[in-house]
């Protein structure tokens, strides 16, 4: 059985849900209460793939902040998988992404980059699909940390995509 | 460095020496105590992991990283602590060297919670308040559009009825015309009622500020409800003050709505006794007067707990279950909207009295002037008049073309469509246009102004038009106005509307009317 080990850091704004996301995809719970992250998280999930490949996911739960050029360079460095995360109740968080999106490419290119939009169980998707398409947010995934709505199918297909 | 000060160093300080496998080659316990010589530093805590990475991509003048604000924990049993780790790589070994800033983090993150938690907060209001903005729109136009999509049926409806009733029917089925009729105006009722709403909630509603005669209109409220009283066996007493200036300035059709609100829930909710129309002077200096409306009841009254909630929207109050629970909320808000006051006074089983008091201001012009006399609503019956309705819905071509060939006077061609319209004023001359505005193809709006700007045939050009919608928007009539429609007729409308328009019309235009 073959053993790969795979950083994955989770970046974008305060607030999103990115630590509820971490802490939904590790321990599989939820609190209500923000609590905000300083500096990093780190967690290791193994998951066995299909291929009987052993993927250790090292979790990197960073802190965040509105631009992504603010983030601490170290906590980027030598991932192999970015999870950007904006927060579907709160414009201010993706009304700007596609310049985070493009420093990102530019500055990792060959980093694969998923993008989150958390929190869905608290919208009209109706209402928020037309924001999000006014904004012009190209979005991989929405889902809820709270209910866990996507959140395991998101990490499995990143495995998948990092074992391929 | 004092000793005090190097103990106070190495509590904070670790440093674990690994070589390139991650094999400890040595550590101080200073911080983690369960880190021990041959352990792999890969399995003390994920985050460690990150040297395989750095060990790939290390050259000898770049091997030295810096990892602020790590969360680690070592081992079940150790506590965690947010640390500056710095790493180290040479030829043959790797140097971590762990500072603990625990402390100094956690104040940190004290404050940026603080911070953060305020600026979610406000831009959640931010988004809160777009989705209300988006919401209260959509349900805005939602009821503007069910009201024109309502109020076309319910002119045929009601047009259709009143032709009926003058076919000869039987006693019973006359009954049944008059109930099918009611509700038809009930249902009319509520969906004016809805509209009025949502444009006094978005702000849009607006008075209109012209001058009336006070005394018509109350003479026309008492006239239309005398009939009801009669047939419901009430007794109906009107008290109407003789000092009251009958020529005002104000919203004549909502102040009809208000007062007629008030008596339709008298009558509805009274089964005997009397129903009271008191209108007076109340007051007022020069120009302004204020004219109090008493309208009481011996009906079932109003008990004293749901006489707060009352006025407000959706609230009913009676066992019938009947209305939309608007009217009160309309009408409030309507006296809000004229600076006047409403009052209840109600006690359960005796009756109900409300008191309105709307201010007006006297047409003082208009007292020195002779009243002008009444426009007779009466076509010579020669036949003489031709007429082109276009409009699209059958059921209104039928209906319009009925009630004016009960005139008498009309020959009425029809058409569906504005293309169809153009060919027809190009082949025959027309005495008037009816022109439904919401068309499809080419509208209302543009035929007419085709017409007055694109024939120099006067018999073309010069036609009346007469415009007929469910449009209800404030501006429609200065559209029409704009765009060259001489008068226009709000759907639904009777027999009456629709020929005192008409009449008026070709008074306007110089054509030859009784």
């Amino acid at each position: 059985m073959s053993k790969l080990s795979k950083k994955i850091a989770l970046v974008g704004p305060f607030g999103v849900g990115k630590s509820s996301l971490f802490r939904r995809f590790i321990d599989d719970a939820f609190s209500e209460d923000y609590k905000s992250t300083l500096g990093v998280q780190i967690q290791k999930k193994v998951i066995q793939m299909d291929n009987g490949t052993a993927l250790s996911m090292i979790l990197w739960d960073t802190e965040g902040h509105e631009e992504i050029s603010e983030s601490r360079s170290s906590y980027l460095l030598g991932s192999h998988a970015f999870i950007y995360v904006f927060d579907l109740t709160r414009i201010d968080t993706y009304k700007n992404i596609n310049d985070q999106i493009v420093f990102l490419k530019s500055n990792y290119p060959n980093v694969l980059l998923k993008i989150i939009g958390n929190k869905v169980d608290t919208v009209v998707l109706k209402r928020v699909k037309k924001s999000l398409k006014e904004h012009n947010v190209n979005y991989d995934c929405l889902t809820s940390a709270k209910t866990g709505e996507n959140v395991a199918e998101l990490f499995v297909d990143i495995a998948v995509d990092l074992t391929n | 460095m004092s000793n005090s000060n190097k103990e106070r160093f190495n509590n904070k300080v670790q440093l674990i020496t690994t070589n390139h496998n991650g094999i400890v080659s040595y550590t101080d316990l200073n911080l983690f105590n369960n880190v021990s010589q041959g352990d792999i530093i890969y399995d003390l805590h994920p985050f460690f992991e990150i040297i395989k990475s750095l060990l790939q991509t290390y050259t000898p003048t770049n091997n030295e990283f810096s990892f602020p604000c790590v969360h680690l924990t070592m081992g079940s049993s150790s506590k965690e602590r947010i640390c500056d780790v710095n790493i180290t790589i040479e030829l043959a070994e790797i140097h971590v060297i762990i500072f603990d800033y625990t402390e100094t983090y956690q104040e940190l993150n004290r404050i940026s919670q603080e911070r953060n938690e305020s600026i979610i907060k406000n831009q959640e209001l931010v988004f809160s308040n777009k989705l209300l903005l988006e919401k209260e729109s959509f349900k805005n136009d939602f009821i503007a559009n069910i009201n024109h999509e309502v109020s076309t049926p319910i002119t045929s409806i009601k047009g259709f009825l009143d032709l009926l009733r003058k076919t000869d029917l039987s006693y019973e089925q006359d009954e049944l015309v008059q109930i099918i009729l009611r509700e038809s105006e009930h249902l009319e009722r509520i969906f004016g009622d809805m509209l009025d709403l949502s444009k006094i909630e978005t702000g849009s509603f607006k008075l209109l500020d012209e001058p009336f005669d006070l005394k018509d209109l109350i003479q026309s409220i008492v006239e239309s409800y005398k009939h009801i009283a009669e047939e419901n066996a009430l007794e109906f007493k009107v008290d109407i003050d003789t000092k009251l200036n009958p020529k005002m300035i104000g919203d004549k059709t909502r102040i009809y709505q208000i007062v007629n609100n008030l008596l339709n829930n008298a009558f509805k909710y009274t089964e005997k006794g009397f129903v009271k129309f008191k209108v007076s002077k109340k007051g007022g200096k020069y120009k302004k007067q204020i004219v109090e409306f008493e309208i009481e009841d011996s009906g079932i009254g109003i008990g004293e707990e749901n006489q707060v909630t009352m006025f407000e929207a959706f609230v009913q109050h009676n066992d019938k279950g009947e209305g939309s629970g608007l009217g009160l909320h309309v009408v409030k808000s309507l006296v809000h909207l004229m600076k006047g006051t409403i009052d209840v006074e109600s006690e359960l089983g005796k009756g109900t009295k409300f008191t309105l008091d709307i201010r007006l201001r006297h047409d003082i012009e208009d007292n020195d002037k002779k009243e002008s006399p009444k426009l007779k609503l009466k076509l010579p019956k020669s036949g003489r008049y031709r007429v082109l309705l276009v409009e699209n819905k059958r059921s209104t071509q039928y209906l319009i073309t009925r009630l004016l060939l009960n005139q008498g006077c009309f020959f009425v061609d029809v058409v569906s469509s504005a293309e169809e319209a153009i060919k027809a004023i190009e082949n025959r001359v027309y005495d008037l246009l009816i022109l439904d505005i919401k068309l499809t193809g080419m509208s209302g709006f543009d035929l007419a102004l085709k017409i007055r700007k694109e024939y120099a045939d006067e018999f073309i050009k010069d036609i009346p038009i007469l415009g007929i919608s469910a449009i209800k928007t404030l501006n429609i009539e200065n559209m029409c106005a704009v765009n060259g429609i001489d008068s226009f007729l709000a759907k639904p409308f009777s027999e009456e509307l629709l020929v005192g328009k008409i009449t008026k019309l070709f008074k306007r235009k110089g054509k030859n009317i009784s």
